[in-house]
């Protein structure tokens, strides 16, 4: 997967292999509190640690019958974007087919983004031979973009357990025999296999997000 | 008949007000610290809500990080209100709380 930057109104995805696709599709579900309450209260926070000095009732309801209402239909709102952005990933066209086409349009993929593709044995065996895809974002949907990055981050830290502290519950350690999964807890709640799946989905989310800071969000700031 | 001006002037009597000392008070605005939300993030919202610079926001930022929590604001409750609901929208943790004059 690479990102770049493709002119004053987008950016995007190149070199997206069919699972790294599978995981911006995964953005809507992990971004999902449904199910997990942790997940839910730190999304939807309230404005006041102690509901100050008891007379805050009326105070803390409101803001929870309006202002995170109004949040949650924001959130709702930018995780759509992805979802209908994503309906936009094509597939990469090989270089000897886009050189040999003819109509100069070399940068164009025409085969559109295939949820039943199957490897065939050589592209199975020989990664580099699979097929790529690559996804245009407008810069407009970078902050829904980045917004429902960060959500599916915060739920899947509430969700898995991936965080004690500032400190990640799992990770990578390397051993003789190469690289070990580590769980530094002993949360049972999620399997373990879950919870290493949603730990890269938290790396991988968190990069895109630390490219779109440097790349593009920070233009205009001086 | 004249009446001197001190007969004119009626004493009243004095009346104890209470003043909500409370609405004067101003309100702070923290920003807590969460081990998801990136460090540029932090530092970027901070410079665009607030028009801080980078240095200060990049302070306020490493204060939430390395103590756990920053004030990032002062002032009107109001004002405050309006600070923790777009520091919130951003899912930047943060709440408000009124300045301890003790």
């Amino acid at each position: 997967m690479k990102l770049i930057r493709i002119g004053p109104d987008s950016w995007g995805f190149t070199r997206l292999s069919e699972d790294e696709v599978g995981l911006l599709r995964d953005i809507r579900g992990a971004a999902d509190t449904a199910g997990c309450q942790e997940a839910e209260n730190r999304i939807y926070q309230k404005p006041l640690v102690d509901g100050g000095d008891g007379d805050e009732e009326e105070f803390l309801s409101d803001w929870d019958d309006f202002v995170n209402e109004s949040f949650r239909e924001q959130f709702l709102s930018a995780v759509s974007v992805v979802e209908a952005d994503l309906i936009n990933v094509v597939r990469e066209a090989e270089e000897e087919d886009a050189a040999d086409d003819g109509d100069g349009d070399e940068h164009e993929g025409s085969e559109d983004f295939d949820e039943e593709f199957e490897p065939s044995f050589e592209e199975f065996v020989n990664p580099e031979s699979q097929p790529y895809f690559r996804l245009e974002i407008p810069i407009a949907h970078t902050e829904e973009w980045f917004g429902a990055l960060n959500q599916a981050r915060l739920v899947l830290s509430a969700r898995y357990r991936l965080h004690q502290g500032d400190d990640e519950s799992i990770g990578v350690e390397w051993t003789e025999e190469g690289p070990a999964i580590v769980v530094k807890d002993d949360f049972t709640g999620e399997s373990v296999e879950d919870r290493v799946d949603a730990h890269f989905k938290n790396q991988a989310y968190g990069f895109v997000q630390e490219w779109l800071i440097s790349e593009v969000m920070s233009e205009g700031l001086s | 008949m004249n009446r001197t001006p001190s007969a004119a002037i009626e004493t009243l009597p004095e009346v104890e007000t209470e003043t909500d000392e409370a609405l004067d008070l101003p309100w702070n605005v923290l920003v807590l610290n969460d081990p998801v939300n990136l460090m540029s993030y932090v530092t970027l919202i901070l410079r665009r809500l607030f028009g801080y610079s980078e240095e200060k926001a990049a302070k306020l930022m490493l204060e939430v990080h390395q103590v756990g929590r920053s004030v990032v604001w002062t002032g009107a409750r109001e004002q405050a209100e309006f600070y923790v609901q777009q520091l919130q929208s951003h899912q930047l943790l943060s709440i408000m709380e009124k300045v301890d004059e003790s």
